[in-house]
């Protein structure tokens, strides 16, 4: 049994809530979650799959929504990657942390905070983490307009 | 190698029985400055780990008296910037260099600290002269060892030269007189 049917399997009833797209081909397949179930998906797929590692949370911007990628490893049984996705509007993009459920995603959101201003609301430090804090805007966004100026060093040349 | 021998002794006028030989006291005070230069390794990025080749033994950066890398600013003479600076970590070595006392001197080791380097993108000051004066620039992505021990010589010359032996006799003559 594939991860995914697996996945589907342990939400039981809530599965036709939480899961909006299932993606089953290829080398790359994933579960798009809606953003406000994440946590709960992100549980099972810890709890009754075996996901046991969270190695990864990377963003992308895709001009019209924005995109948070988890991407999950099992170790001890049948090991392998597990991928779930969330897309946000791109004028408010918030989705839930796990930051409470794996320590591991603490410094990964802020990092996709830092970087493509998504915001993971009730993470115990949202702050930046690579970029100086008195830094304006997300660089990776697409609308992105770097500053002239920072400190008094002049940031055109 | 023109710059190993740049201390002015003058020929002792007559024989003398102990090992005495006589030089100016500017040319003296410039060389023993020359000769121990104590860097502050701002290793930024990957040409930091060039500059500990330069220390170690194969390089061995102790033949011109540079040896004794000091991470405190306070007991530094050199600083050499070696890596790609930030504008995070720009703030940093504003402060760092500030906090030297004189005489001081900056190196700017590699193209990630002269130009900014290959790294043309939002976070990457280009060039560290932008916020720190430098001496001495060194070309290479990262210089070879060679390079900055050339760096480093070339920088002895120019303290070599430098007016601060003359000036500090000067005080000394006014303190006699
Ligand atoms: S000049 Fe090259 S080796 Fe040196 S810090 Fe930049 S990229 Fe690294």
């Amino acid at each position: 049994m594939s991860w995914i049917a697996a996945f589907t399997e342990a939400l039981g009833d809530a599965a036709e809530n939480v899961i909006e797209e299932a993606h089953d081909e290829g080398n790359h397949p994933f579960v798009r979650v809606r953003a406000e179930s994440i946590v709960e998906a992100a549980r099972a797929l810890r709890d009754k799959c075996g996901a046991e590692m969270l190695h990864q949370i990377s963003g992308v911007d895709y001009a019209e929504h924005m995109e948070v990628i988890y991407h999950f490893t099992r170790v001890t049984r049948d090991p392998g990657f597990l991928c779930l996705k969330v897309s946000v509007p791109r004028d408010n993009p918030v989705v839930p942390t796990l930051a409470h459920e794996w320590r591991a995603a603490n410094w990964t959101e802020r990092e996709t905070w830092d970087l493509l201003g998504i915001r993971f609301d009730g993470h115990p430090h949202h702050y930046r983490i690579l970029l100086a804090e008195d830094w304006v805007g997300h660089p990776l966004r697409k609308d992105y307009e770097p500053p002239t100026e920072y400190h008094g060093i002049d940031c055109t040349q | 190698m023109s710059s190993i021998k740049t201390v002015e002794v003058h020929a002792p006028e007559q024989q003398t029985e102990g090992g005495f030989f006589v030089s100016r006291l500017d040319a003296l005070i410039n060389w023993s400055r020359k000769n121990s230069l104590w860097p502050l390794p701002m290793g930024l990025s990957c040409c930091a780990i060039e500059f500990m080749a330069v220390a170690c033994s194969r390089f061995d950066m102790a033949r011109f008296g540079a040896e004794v890398a000091r991470f405190s600013p306070r007991q530094a003479d050199v600083m050499v910037v070696a890596g790609t600076m930030t504008y995070k970590m720009a703030d940093i070595v504003t402060r760092i260099w500030d906090q030297m006392s004189e005489p001081k001197w900056c190196i700017s080791m590699g193209a990630c600290a002269s130009s900014g380097g290959m790294f043309r993108s939002y976070p990457v000051v280009q060039g560290i002269d932008e916020v720190v004066p430098v001496d001495l620039y060194i070309s290479g992505c990262p210089p070879r060892p060679e390079a900055v021990l050339k760096g480093l010589m070339t920088l002895q010359d120019q303290i070599s030269e430098e007016q601060h032996g003359a000036e500090v006799v000067a005080q000394l003559k006014d303190a006699i007189a």
